[in-house]
């Protein structure tokens, strides 16, 4: 086992770092650099998900438009142990059609002027192009049939268009999209997310058996702790541009490291009424800081039940390996309780643990 | 009697496609110091039995039959005078997204207050102090100086917690929240579901909470009652209902969830098919055409909510018995 989370994957993604330029100010002449994804190295490997867990603005979708080529960046991409940040013109386009992006929102990614058949073919007629291979019509008429099955879709539903479809479908015609160019990796930016339960169950287990049955790799990006927890085999927790904690789901899950893991873990409401009520609760005061304002040290420590002012509000701690294939980037990992462990204070509103800033 | 009763609520918008029938025949009750859960997916017309009860509904949509009683006192039928002198005083609602609802013109001090000059007879002064103390009770740090700020100046969490500010100003006897915590991160949803626990506790307030996360229900609720469909499929004590759910549906839900504590790539119990759009008065149960134990009848007669255990009702002529 070496210690770095950069290697060992299909794919690589080695200290990458992006920053936007926001105008502020009076006259928007005051010009602001906001760091949104601060040095994260982490690898995919061949066949796995890795989830990728994290609140609002923690940079997790940049971190994807990066890895696909859509914002510049700093730091370097490796496909299959190739160097793919700097391919331009056709080698680019192949890396593109390696790597597929799946969205949130089908309601938005699907153009409603354009039949299923057509949002299906179009991608796949520009990488048969691409490849030399045939792009005609019988050829994608009968891969497009073929994609919709694979999907769960009817033939049928090629000649409809996206209005006339349920958001779980949708959502399968966009799964349907991103494999008819045979991808080997998938990154889905939070692909269940806009789904009720019932639906989301549906496209989570249809995720699950396409990956079996196409051999892919996947890099899972969501929110929702639980839904990451029933995809992943590993997974990485973000928390302002950097990946805090990053190991197997089993062991991150019952026994977090970063207290920010914990912390996320606890405040996760249990579907069950009887366990809900034991549970330790973990209430952390405000909100993540603003990525215009990291603070200084460790960029947790205002909200950390467990900071001290040394060495956390001073030093930076990196991402090591604090067991084999267990990376944590904190002063005093596994000191704070996992919020399982112990069921104390089912009293509600009591004193929140934590003492950090509020904003 | 209950601080809150809704008996046989029945709502349908007119479309350019005819008519929805939104809501069929839901019943409720809360008292005060309760909190009430109505969970459901998108369609099963929990937001919109919420805005009836207020009296919210728009020019589209209209209440055939039912009633609606707020202490003893019908609200259905009663003037937009009258209602407005209820709204934000005896009965508030929190919304699900607080960008859209806050003016984002006026510093948030000033719409705490508006509500107080609307309802209470305090002076200029004493509204000034009033408001600031609200915020102050929600949980804003530094409320006298934030009370000048404006809805922009505020991160998410704090914009709900201004939202709940303004809805609990006049300290109201039943509060309808819809969604108020899904707009927001894990972490910021674990401190506004305190507070509202909090605040339900100190000021015995009824709380009817909307919802689509089960998990927010089993952490804050004492009653749930589940909709499909436009009407109440099964009613129960939280606790009862997640231990001995009757109703196909409610089986069907309660293991579609992803939960933390599962084995590693468990696969997740699905619920085939879409929910209905109802756009015919439904005739059976509306979840016949998704239902494991589906019966002929199921398809033709609507069954009522009947007693399924202590204060546990279900709509199922096939329910599930453990």
């Amino acid at each position: 086992m070496t210690g770095d989370p950069a290697t060992g994957g299909l794919l690589e993604v080695d200290d990458l770092r992006v920053t936007f330029t926001l105008r502020g100010g009076p006259g928007h002449r005051r010009k602001v650099e906001l760091t949104a994804v601060d040095g994260v190295s982490l690898s995919v490997r061949r066949r796995e998900t890795l989830g990728l867990v994290g609140e609002s603005g923690c940079g997790k979708s940049t971190l994807a438009h990066a890895i696909v080529r859509l914002v510049p960046f700093e730091g370097r991409i490796r496909l299959d142990g190739e160097d793919v940040t700097d391919l331009r013109g056709r080698h680019l386009v192949e890396y593109r059609r390696r790597v597929q992006l799946v969205f949130q929102d089908p309601y938005a990614s699907l153009n409603p002027r354009l039949s299923v058949r057509r949002l299906i073919a179009e991608p796949l007629a520009f990488a048969r192009r691409a490849a030399g291979a045939d792009a005609g019509r019988d050829a994608l008429e009968h891969r497009v049939v073929e994609l919709l099955g694979l999907v769960g879709l009817s033939a049928d539903a090629a000649d409809r268009y996206p209005h006339e479809f349920s958001g779980g479908q949708r959502q399968r015609i966009g799964l349907a999209r991103a494999l008819s160019v045979e991808p080997g990796v998938i990154l889905a930016d939070e692909p269940v997310s806009a789904l009720d339960v019932s639906i989301q169950a549906q496209i989570i287990n249809l995720l699950v058996d396409l990956q079996d049955r196409l051999d892919l790799t996947l890099l899972f990006i969501a929110h929702d702790l639980a839904v990451v927890r029933h995809v992943s085999d590993r997974v990485g927790v973000m928390y302002l541009g950097r990946v805090v904690e990053l190991g197997p789901a089993d062991t991150l899950y019952t026994r977090p490291l970063h207290p920010y893991t914990v912390a996320l873990l606890a405040a996760v409401p249990v579907p069950d009424p009887d366990v809900q009520a034991t549970r330790r609760r973990i209430v952390l005061s405000g909100d993540a800081p603003s990525p215009l304002a990291v603070p200084a040290g460790c960029r947790f420590h205002p909200r950390c039940p467990i900071a001290r002012t040394d060495p956390c509000s001073t030093a930076d701690p990196p991402l090591v390996e604090a067991e084999p294939g267990r990376f944590v980037a904190c002063h005093f990992p596994g000191e704070l309780d996992a919020p399982d462990a112990v069921a104390t204070t089912p009293d509600s509103d009591g004193p929140p643990l934590s003492a950090g800033s509020s904003s | 009697m209950a601080l809150l009763e809704v008996e046989d609520l029945t709502v349908r918008f007119r479309t350019l496609r005819g008519e929805v029938y939104a809501v069929n025949g839901v019943d409720l009750s809360v008292d005060a110091g309760e909190t009430v859960a109505v969970v459901g997916e998108s369609g099963s017309g929990k937001s919109v039995t919420a805005l009836a009860i207020l009296g919210l509904l728009g020019p589209a949509a209209s209440v055939p039959r039912g009633r609606v009683e707020f202490d003893g006192q019908p609200l259905l039928g009663r003037s937009e005078h009258q209602l407005r002198r209820l709204r934000g005083a005896a009965i508030s609602m929190i919304f699900q997204d607080p960008m859209t609802c806050l003016n984002p013109m006026m510093p948030i001090g000033a719409q705490v207050a508006e509500v107080l000059e609307a309802h209470t007879k305090l002076r200029r002064a004493d509204i000034r102090r009033r408001a600031i103390e609200v915020l102050d009770e929600v949980g804003i740090p530094d409320a006298a100086r934030r009370a000048d700020h404006y809805p922009h100046q505020f991160s998410g969490g704090m914009r709900q917690r201004a939202m709940i500010a303004i809805a609990i100003a006049c300290t109201p006897r039943l509060l309808i929240a819809d969604e108020p915590t899904t707009a927001l991160d894990v972490t910021v949803q674990a401190q506004i579901l305190d507070l509202l626990r909090r605040l339900i506790a100190d000021h015995r307030m009824g709380l009817l909470l909307i919802t689509h996360d089960l998990g927010v229900v089993a952490d804050t609720c004492g009653v749930t009652n589940v909709m499909y469909g436009g009407r109440v499929v099964e009613s129960a004590s939280t606790r009862e209902l997640f231990r001995r759910p009757t109703h196909p549906y409610t089986v069907a839900l309660l293991r579609s969830i992803p939960t933390l504590q599962v084995d590693r790539k468990a696969r997740l119990d699905s619920i085939e098919g879409q929910p209905p759009v109802l756009r015919a008065a439904p005739v059976g149960c509306t979840f016949a055409a998704r239902c494991p134990r589906v019966l002929e009848r199921c398809r033709t007669d609507t069954p009522r909510l009947e007693e399924r255990g202590e204060q546990h009702l279900a709509a199922c002529w096939n329910p599930v018995t453990q």
